[in-house]
């Protein structure tokens, strides 16, 4: 049997179906206004306004979602606007939402404001605010020292330079005596945090890698100084200041010139063309070759000096070599040469002092208190000359007055012939010529107070233990003797009766053990 | 009157730097430009010093040493040299001469002789 139809069902939707199909024909005529619209009163369409509008932008109130940052010190809000017909953000709502989240300090209540108003007049989005910070604690820093900048990155000479001259640069930095090598930087005290939250932050103590100072330092007004002149020298436990310069190798392109105020230790040689000046002694255990040293103090080369006609060697104490051959050297005190000094101009106010076999050959000696040697000249090599008992410094500063004079003698012959010549020319010429006098006469003034007051060693002896050979010159006190046959085992000195010199058997001078023993080893 | 010193210089700008040099130092200066009027000339009168060139034309220093301390044993005379190792130097101090003023002289060693 079949199942019996709902009769009520099939009228429905025939019917419905009827009413759908019969609308267009009824009321839709073709280019009319639909008569259904135009009979809607004004509230129908506004209901089905909105009723449109919600179906694209439903009514949403405006919120706000809060964040806590992972330490607790910041709170983070996003405001939401309120969309549709939904209700504005409210300051109390928001205000609520902290007290919620358990914020109590460090709220920015004129940026929440900002953010409400921003977020419900522009219905714009606020992301991300910082509504309210926390205190961060502050790390408790002791005291600690600075290098100075300008200690830090001293470097040779860049070769950005068009010519850089590396004779002159140096990779040492040097520091004068009071310079500030390092600046203290005060404590800093440390003090709590606090979180958004209100629960307290404890502060860290930091540990300072500062700069230890080390020798030849010391404090000075809160800053750390040189105690003395030298080489600034620091590493990862401190900085220091080194009064002697130990130079691991030659002179040379690699080091360049060098010019420090202590002691500098050379453990090569000094190569041509460099320049060494020191405060205070240098020992040099290589050779010194044709390059220029100016010696504050003692110099020791364990080999020599090769100057090739080049080396200009001033020292302010005294001097020890192996030899000299071809050099300039001017000692304060006392030179002590071990085995030869060969074509050399060599001056000392001290004693030219060689070894037990020490010869001189050729060149000239100013030595004040003399000379001794094993040997001096050969049968057939260069001529030597021996200048003893006078001081070198004076009679430099004499030869420089006598120049002088003789430029302005030569000037005052010129203008006395011309006047000679042409009388008329007197008016003009005769008060330079006064004045040419009065220089010449001040000149001389200064000549005289200087030879009075040379001092003079008329004990200065020359004491050969070998042999002096013919063509020696030697002068004692300006007095002059030609050594015309080989003389063996001897001493010169000046015969102060006779005012000539003289020879005597061979005297051991006096000399200074230490140095005699240096001289000999 | 200062003490008379005579210069035996064959070159006019030596002996006139010497004159004006040491004439302001008070002492008395005499040049000669020939070397053998110059030797006439230290024998002929008294001078504390003699100086003399060691190389001229017509008679070189040495001999005018020679000459001079021959006749006049007491004469202190220096000789000017442009190397102390010029035999000719050697052999004047050899002959008596008392001393080597290296050219063009040696104010100290001049002064030093004039005491």
């Amino acid at each position: 049997m079949p199942p019996t139809p709902d009769r009520g069902l099939e009228n429905l939707i025939q019917g419905t179906e009827e009413l759908i199909r019969d609308i267009p024909a009824a009321v839709l005529p073709e280019g009319g206004t639909s008569a259904l619209e135009a009979g809607m009163d004004e509230e129908v369409r506004q209901r089905e306004a909105r009723s449109l509008a919600e179906m694209v932008e439903p009514s949403v109130d405006g919120s706000v979602q809060l964040a806590l940052s992972g330490d607790k010190m910041l709170l983070l809000g996003t405001f939401f606007p309120p969309t549709g017909s939904g209700k504005p953000l409210e300051l109390e709502a928001v205000r609520a939402e902290i007290e919620a989240l358990g914020v109590t300090t460090g709220v920015d209540w004129e940026a929440v404001k900002g953010c409400i108003q921003t977020c419900n007049e522009d219905r714009s989005r606020v992301s991300d605010a910082i509504l309210a910070r926390g205190r961060q604690p502050v790390t408790e820093v002791p005291p600690y020292l600075v290098v100075s900048e300008n200690l830090k990155n001293q470097e040779k000479a860049t070769l950005s330079a068009a010519r850089v001259d590396f004779r002159a640069t140096s990779p040492f930095t040097l520091v004068k005596k009071g310079e500030v090598l390092a600046s203290l930087v005060p404590a800093q005290a440390g003090s709590m945090g606090i979180t958004v939250q209100g629960s307290a932050v404890a502060f860290k103590k930091e540990k300072v890698a500062a700069a230890k100072p080390g020798k030849n330092t010391e404090w000075h007004e809160g800053s750390v100084v040189a105690a003395c002149d030298g080489r600034f020298q620091s590493n990862v436990a401190g900085f220091w200041v080194d009064e002697v310069l130990d130079i691991r190798g030659d002179i040379d392109y690699r080091v360049g010139n060098v010019d420090f105020p202590g002691d500098v230790v050379i453990q090569g040689d000094v190569k041509d063309g460099f320049v060494v000046k020191t405060g205070r002694s240098l020992l040099c255990l290589g050779a010194i070759d044709a390059c220029r040293i100016d010696c504050g103090g003692d110099l020791e080369t364990r080999q020599g000096i090769i100057g090739k006609e080049k080396a200009m060697v001033h020292v302010a104490g005294t001097t020890h070599a192996k030899f000299l051959e071809a050099c300039s050297l001017d000692s304060e005190e006392s030179i002590y040469i071990r085995t030869s000094v060969l074509n050399s101009s060599i001056y000392t106010r001290g004693r030219l002092v060689m070894g037990e076999r020490g010869i001189i050959i050729g060149g000239k000696i100013h030595a004040q208190n003399g000379v001794s040697a094993a040997q001096v000249g050969t049968d057939r090599g260069p001529k030597t000359e021996i200048h003893c008992g006078v001081d070198f410094g004076v009679e430099q500063r004499l030869v420089w007055i006598r120049d002088r004079n003789i430029a302005l003698a030569s000037k005052m012959t010129e203008i006395e012939k011309k006047m000679r010549a042409n009388p008329s020319t007197k008016p003009v010429l005769i008060p330079l010529r006064d004045r040419i006098k009065a220089a010449i006469h001040q000149l001389n003034e200064n000549a005289r107070s200087l030879v009075s007051s040379l001092d003079k060693n008329e004990d200065a002896t020359v004491s050969v233990a070998g042999v002096v050979y013919p063509g020696t010159y030697i002068e004692i006190c300006h007095v002059s003797c030609f050594v015309t046959t080989p003389r063996r085992f001897v001493t010169f000195r000046l015969d102060k009766a006779t005012g000539k010199i003289v020879e005597r058997k061979w005297e051991k001078p006096a000399a200074d053990p230490a140095s005699a023993a240096r001289t000999s080893a | 009157m200062g003490k008379r010193i005579l210069v035996i210089d064959d070159e006019e700008m030596i002996l006139d730097a010497i004159k004006i040099i040491f004439e302001d130092m008070g002492y008395s200066v005499t040049t000669n430009a020939d070397p053998v009027k110059g030797t006439e000339d230290a024998l002929a009168n008294d001078y504390d010093l003699v100086l003399t060139d060691i190389r001229m034309p017509a008679r070189n220093g040495a001999e005018i040493v020679e000459t001079v301390l021959g006749q006049k044993p007491a004469t202190r005379i220096l000789v000017i040299t442009a190397y102390p190792n010029d035999p000719l130097a050697e052999r004047a101090i050899k002959a008596g001469a008392v001393g080597l003023l290296r050219k063009p002289f040696e104010i100290a060693k001049i002064l030093d002789f004039l005491k």
